[in-house]
């Protein structure tokens, strides 16, 4: 199995690019993260549909406190997931500087356990400063069930 | 090596005088983090002292109070036992039910609970339990959750300062002057409870506008905080056990540190928990800082500069009609510097000082209640007076509130009349009771 078999092939955000464009190429593609690249088309950082969230819309407390919740919580004060002002704002202040990355000739074995060590579903592959696409967790298992015939 | 004291200033004296007040701007510039500071002032104070030969390797390992970072240490291993179970989010959640809505009753309650919690326990892990779950109540509310905020962090310094392990300098002073658990609870306990209540009332008159009464249910499962209820018991029993021997571990001959391990023990037995949970939740930092600050006080004990200092107090300490006056400069000195600095490196620079009066034939014994309260009620004027004001400041920033984050004047303007408020109700139990204190 090699990493190439599993890619998808995704676009990319820029600076100035809105949260809703975003997301719509992270469902398109099912993917949890877009790279963020700037004019000259080199990664300088990544968009993560998780980390989006929560800076946006999930405050620390309820995070943290997430398992006290009762189902008629209601926060007025707390920014509105639901609110569709958030998907016109602009993707940058939500960009998180640290990109894991990975070339094609790398086992897969190594794209999961940087996905493992970076806590996160996903992973860029590049070839060389060339961006390909998204390696995913799901990606990988897909072909493993297409690969055995399971 | 230092056998006597000389009664002038000498060259051993004024160099661990610039050793220290080197390290403490060091420390209190934050140029670097504190204890990573704390540790180069205790490393240079050794250096130096042993180049002099005004200090040696030796004389620093018997500076380091060895109970109180025995004491700091384990009891930081029993919280790191009691915090995962959620006993505290439980005990919060039920209050906050309690109250019914009346946001003055809630912030009596919360404020009371995070107290005699913080009585026992150290007040920074009592406000990172709390202040998350304050934010949260409040957000459902629809209140702000400022008021809240800082009436816990600063009725729950008032609190700590009632007994022997609510505040690290208590143990200090303890320490110093073997003071037991039940004796301190005894001495300060009335005092703190009558400033304990009376700031109370101040803290609800100064917030009188935000504490208004919401009809809002709060929509939190107090079920769902229990992760093992069977942890729980289990932690709760070897707290209860540390607690009762705390009362009699002068009548047992034992140390309040050997008492926290006793807890430990217990509860290490029962939990069986993973090296890494337990170890990793210890403020090691915090411990390094106290070690390093009592070696370069340790430098400057042995340089003769602290006994000098007592002898420059000495007149006025020892005529037991001034000893009141002296308690009271001390109780407000203690206070205003622990606002301005840190109570921690203020408690260890003095405690050599008043012992050193002790050797002169003074009676220390209300001087060490007048620093204890002091240094207690001091850390409320400021927002860097106690690490656990910091806490709250920070809970306060990341909840996105509008109107909740608490800044450092918002703080002073709130802190420093709550503080002089305090020291006045302290200042006339004192005095009033001045034989008590005897």
């Amino acid at each position: 199995m090699k990493l190439m078999d599993v890619v998808i092939s995704t676009g990319v955000v820029h600076p100035g690019t809105k949260i809703g464009e975003a997301f719509r190429e992270c469902v398109t593609h099912n993917v949890g993260g877009l790279p963020y690249c700037n004019a000259n088309g080199k990664i300088i950082g990544r968009f993560s549909l998780r980390n989006t969230y929560k800076q946006l819309c999930i405050p620390h407390d309820m995070s943290r406190l997430a398992h006290l919740l009762g189902d008629k919580v209601s926060c007025e004060s707390a920014p509105e997931v639901l609110n569709s002002d958030i998907l016109n704002l602009t993707v940058d202040p939500y960009i998180i500087e640290n990109v894991a990355t990975i070339s094609p000739a790398s086992p897969v074995i190594k794209a999961l356990s940087i996905m493992e060590k970076f806590n996160s579903t996903y992973i860029f592959l590049l070839d060389g400063e060339q961006y390909v696409g998204v390696i995913t967790r799901m990606a990988i298992s897909k072909l493993l069930l297409k690969y055995h015939e399971f | 090596m230092m056998t006597e004291t000389p009664n002038e200033l000498t060259a051993h004296m004024l160099i661990s005088l610039a050793v220290m007040l080197g390290a403490y701007i060091l420390i209190f510039s934050e140029i670097l983090h504190r204890t990573s500071s704390a540790i180069i002032g205790a490393v240079v104070m050794i250096g130096i002292g042993t180049a002099a030969e005004f200090y040696t390797q030796d004389q620093a390992i018997m500076a380091i109070d060895g109970n109180t970072i025995l004491l700091l240490t384990a009891m930081m291993m029993v919280v790191a036992m009691l915090r995962p179970t959620g006993g505290f989010e439980y005990v919060a959640i039920v209050l906050s039910k309690c109250s019914r809505g009346d946001s003055r009753l809630l912030l009596i309650y919360l404020s009371l609970a995070v107290s005699l919690i913080s009585m026992f326990l150290d007040n920074v892990t009592t406000i990172i339990i709390f202040a998350p779950i304050t934010i949260l109540i409040a957000r459902i509310l629809e209140i702000n959750p400022m008021p809240f905020l800082m009436a816990e962090v600063m009725l729950a310094n008032i609190g700590g300062a009632a007994t022997l392990v609510g505040d690290p300098p208590n143990i200090m002073i303890g320490t110093a002057g073997d003071i037991d658990f039940t004796r301190f609870i005894i001495h300060m306990g009335p005092t703190i409870l009558l400033v304990w209540s009376c700031t109370v009332i101040l803290i609800l008159f100064l917030f009188r506008k935000h504490l208004q009464k919401v009809e809002k249910h709060i929509d939190l499962d107090e079920t769902k905080a229990i992760h093992d209820s069977g942890a729980l018991k289990r932690s709760f029993f070897s707290l209860a056990v540390i607690i009762v021997l705390f009362f009699v571990h002068h009548h047992l001959d034992l140390y309040p540190a050997y008492v926290a391990f006793v807890g430990l023990c217990i509860v290490l037995a029962l939990e069986r928990p993973e090296p890494g949970a337990l170890f990793g939740q210890v403020n090691w930092s915090v411990i390094a800082f106290f070690t390093s600050l009592f070696i370069i006080v340790g430098g400057v004990e042995q340089s003769g500069l602290l006994h000098w200092i007592g002898l420059q107090f000495v007149d006025s300490a020892s005529d037991p009609e001034k000893m009141l006056l002296t308690g009271l400069m001390l109780m407000w000195c203690a206070a205003i510097m622990s606002a301005i600095i840190d109570n921690i490196p203020f408690t260890i620079t003095i405690i050599p000082i008043v012992l050193g009066l002790e050797t002169m034939g003074v009676n220390i014994t209300p001087l060490w209640w007048a620093l204890a309260m002091g240094v207690g009620l001091g850390g409320n004027g400021t927002h860097i007076g106690a690490t656990a004001n910091l806490i709250a400041i920070t809970e306060s920033e990341r909840c996105g509130i509008k109107g909740a984050v608490i800044t450092p004047v918002g703080w002073m303007k709130v802190g420093i009349p709550t503080m002089f408020f305090s020291l006045i109700i302290a200042s006339i139990a004192y005095t009033l009771f001045f034989p008590t204190f005897m």
